[in-house]
């Protein structure tokens, strides 16, 4: 399979990609010069193709495509498991980035193919580009992994949708930290990328404390992260890492409504007993040391209050 | 560059051709004090002229939420922002609005965006401007009903202050459409000289058959009117529904009719007609035109972004309750004594204003025929005395098109038909 075959670009994309290349390009003219000629084909289908086949042509002729052939290159994973690669317009700048699309219903190579949505400006900055599609590729490349094992839904959360939330933010500041760091040794990442990562997870795992930058460590510097790994340690960090869980951290998220919080309930085990049969009938899974805030704490025991007010109305 | 007269800013300024004016023009005046966004007229545009493939981002007729919304968004902070950066801390306006009609604002010594040399990329633009992105593109109704809220708070309206002279919670709606200007900056910067204006009428147009999509008239419009078709790979604007404007439309019997944007209005905020131009660019004075009479004696109608040099006809009755800094960037120094006209019309004023869609035909002339005094109050400390005149607009054949009065017929609905429709 030749690059062309598998590399695919939106006609539209090909089009303002050079529109912006060449304004003030020196061949500007003669790129005008010679598309001026196809507004006299009549047929508009005719024309439209006509106009797909130059762009193409002055695609490759100014290499613009060089920065997304050589990510694509530099993973040769993404060659042997895809059928192939589309490149379209992103409606903007943050919505540039690489997605995995997969066909349950063929089998073998053809069941998938990546999508890589730019801003066709983005082609100007060769580097910038090229920092970002290295990035999103080494993304896609763990989802085809099989040493990576790649699951494309999360276990959903014992504490509702707020926590899917929590744990997805979560999963993927780690597989962020993990792609950088791989980037980094290789000499592809910005120089603050490890500065900056640190400090989404700092965010992100306040309960680590001092402990913080050493645990940070065990992704950004691993070679071989896996899906389950970061899923485990995403759904319960201490516990994953082999230390007892603590009393949560000021500043961490209440296990329950998952709001951050610096005001957790001082003994929560020493709850009523009504609160705690109420709490652990609707949060099986919770245990005292999980920790609750004050407001949560204040509803459970506020619950035969609420369910007498519940009778009278 | 040629050096034209712009009545609109008060002074000569450079313009990359020979000023040329056509006999009537194009022009309206919108009454922003009574749009309600109903996008009526954005949507009769949208179903008469841009409803193909390739069209779908377009709307040449549009209502926007002022401050935050915008269509592209951010059209005129940009072109703001570009021209203070060519012309830091001077783009300001000098004298003082008055009688001379070559000066009626006062005279901006700032630049336009045909005088920013030094800022223009590559060297062969002609105008100051920039190509929005798909993105601005993409949200024409965006921060709908968005106000502003309390001076350096986020997130917090102020409860106090929802008294005129000025609010402090504020938004307004701006319906725009293309401005067919007496100076076009999409016709300036098309290096091909696809775009035109009407001699006769002075419609701007882009010729399709010699547009080759360069898009270098989305980049000079500074208010963005002009748009670029992918499928097609040509440009195109709002074409002023010119067939309505010469009188094709069998509803008018070969009258001129105002276009559909206009005649959706049920805000009736819009008025639409054609003036006559002296060769100079300055109006013929026509004292009984409706559009004259508001734009050149009551002054209560004034062009949007003066500054930006393009001489504009689409002309706005600015909104009485936003605070003036912010109508002077939009509209010009005229805004102080255009609201306190507006807010305590007179006798003349009134009829005027009654005569805002009434009919789909354009008015060339008005006469007013006084009526009983009907009416007598003091608003905000002042002594208001309305008559019921009753105001009569002819078309161009000189003939009656309607009369209505001051005092609105009221038609109070039998009891028993009461909250039915």
């Amino acid at each position: 399979m030749t690059a062309t075959d598998f590399i695919r670009y939106e006609p539209r994309f090909v089009e303002d990609a050079l529109f912006y290349a060449l304004r003030g390009h020196e061949r500007e003219r003669e790129f005008q010069r010679e598309r001026n000629r196809l507004y006299a084909i009549a047929d508009p289908d005719q024309r439209d193709s006509a106009f797909q086949k130059f762009d193409q042509e002055w695609f490759q002729r100014l290499d613009l495509a060089a920065p997304i052939d050589r990510a694509i290159g530099e993973q040769p994973l993404l060659a042997r498991n895809l059928a192939r690669c589309l490149v379209a317009r992103a409606p903007g700048k943050k919505e540039e980035g690489a997605e995995l699309f997969v066909n349950p219903q063929a089998n073998g190579i053809e069941r998938a193919a990546a999508g890589i949505f730019l801003q066709p400006q983005s082609l100007l900055d060769s580097t910038s580009l090229l920092a970002l599609l290295r990035h999103e590729l080494l993304h896609l490349a763990d989802m085809l992994d099989p040493g990576f094992g790649y699951e494309p839904t999360l276990p959903a959360a014992e504490g509702g949708p707020t926590h899917d939330r929590l744990l997805a933010d979560r999963y993927r500041i780690l597989w962020d930290a993990t792609i950088d760091g791989r980037l980094a040794r290789r000499g592809w990442a910005r120089e603050s990328a490890r500065v900056e990562r640190l400090l989404e997870f700092s965010r992100a795992f306040s309960m680590f404390g001092a402990e913080t930058e050493q645990v940070f460590s065990r992704f950004f510097d691993a070679e071989a992260p896996s899906h389950a790994g970061l899923v485990a340690f995403a759904y319960d960090p201490r516990g994953s890492l082999g230390a007892p869980s603590a009393k949560p951290h000021p500043g961490s998220r209440c296990a329950l409504c998952g709001f951050p919080t610096h005001d957790f309930e001082p003994e929560p085990d020493r709850l009523p007993a009504h609160a705690l049969a109420e709490l652990t009938r609707d949060f099986p899974r919770w245990r005292p040391n999980h920790g609750l805030c004050r407001q949560c704490a204040d509803l459970y025991r506020a619950c035969p209050l609420s369910t007498r007010a519940a009778t009278i109305i | 560059m040629a050096n034209v007269h712009n009545w609109q800013i008060g002074r000569e300024m450079n313009y990359p051709y020979e000023a040329a004016f056509p006999k009537r023009q194009f022009a309206f005046v919108f009454n922003i004090n009574r749009c309600i966004a109903c996008q009526s007229c954005t949507m009769a545009c949208k179903s008469t002229w841009t409803f193909n493939k390739g069209q779908e981002h377009m709307w040449w007729a549009n209502v926007e939420t002022k401050p935050y919304g915008g269509y592209p968004q951010f059209w005129d902070m940009k072109t703001l922002e570009l021209l203070e950066k060519a012309n830091p801390g001077a783009q300001n306006w000098s004298g003082k609005p008055g009688a001379d009609k070559k000066q009626p604002y006062g005279k901006f010594d700032g630049i336009t965006v045909f005088e920013a040399q030094k800022m223009l990329t590559p060297d062969s633009a002609r105008v100051l401007g920039y190509l929005p992105t798909d993105e601005e593109w993409n949200s024409p109704n965006i921060y709908e009903d968005n106000p502003v809220g309390k001076k350096g708070v986020r997130g917090e309206l102020d409860k106090e202050g929802v008294e005129l002279p000025e609010h402090k919670t504020w938004f307004f709606y701006l319906a725009r459409i293309c401005n067919h200007c007496s100076y076009p900056a999409c016709l300036a910067a098309c290096p091909r000289k696809a775009i035109y204006k009407r001699p006769e009428d002075g419609i701007v147009l882009i010729d399709q058959e010699q547009c080759r999509g360069y898009r270098k008239c989305v980049e000079a419009c500074p208010y963005k009117k002009t748009m670029y078709r992918g499928n097609t790979r040509v440009s195109e604007k709002c074409i002023a529904c010119y067939p309505r404007v010469e009188g094709k439309d069998p509803e008018t019997g070969g009258q001129p009719m105002e276009t559909r944007c206009m005649t959706a209005c049920i805000g009736q905020i819009r008025m639409q007609g054609l003036v006559k131009m002296n060769r100079d660019g300055s109006w013929t004075e026509d004292r009984y035109n409706p559009l004259y009479y508001m734009i050149h004696v009551a002054k209560v109608a004034l062009p949007l972004y003066p500054q930006f040099g393009t001489s504009p006809n689409g002309f706005y009755i600015p909104p009485r309750w936003v605070p003036r800094d912010y109508l002077r960037q939009m509209f010009g120094p005229g805004v102080d004594e255009a609201i306190e006209r507006y807010t305590y019309p007179d006798r003349e004023l009134l009829a005027v204003l009654q005569l805002f869609r009434r009919s789909n035909r354009i008015i060339f002339r008005y006469q007013i025929k006084e009526g009983p005094k009907v009416y007598e109050a003091t608003l905000r400390g002042r002594k208001i005395t309305l008559y019921n005149d009753t105001v009569i607009a002819y078309g161009q054949d000189g003939k009656e098109i309607f009369r209505t009065t001051i005092d609105e017929p009221l038609h109070v609905r039998p009891g028993k038909h009461a909250n039915s429709i």
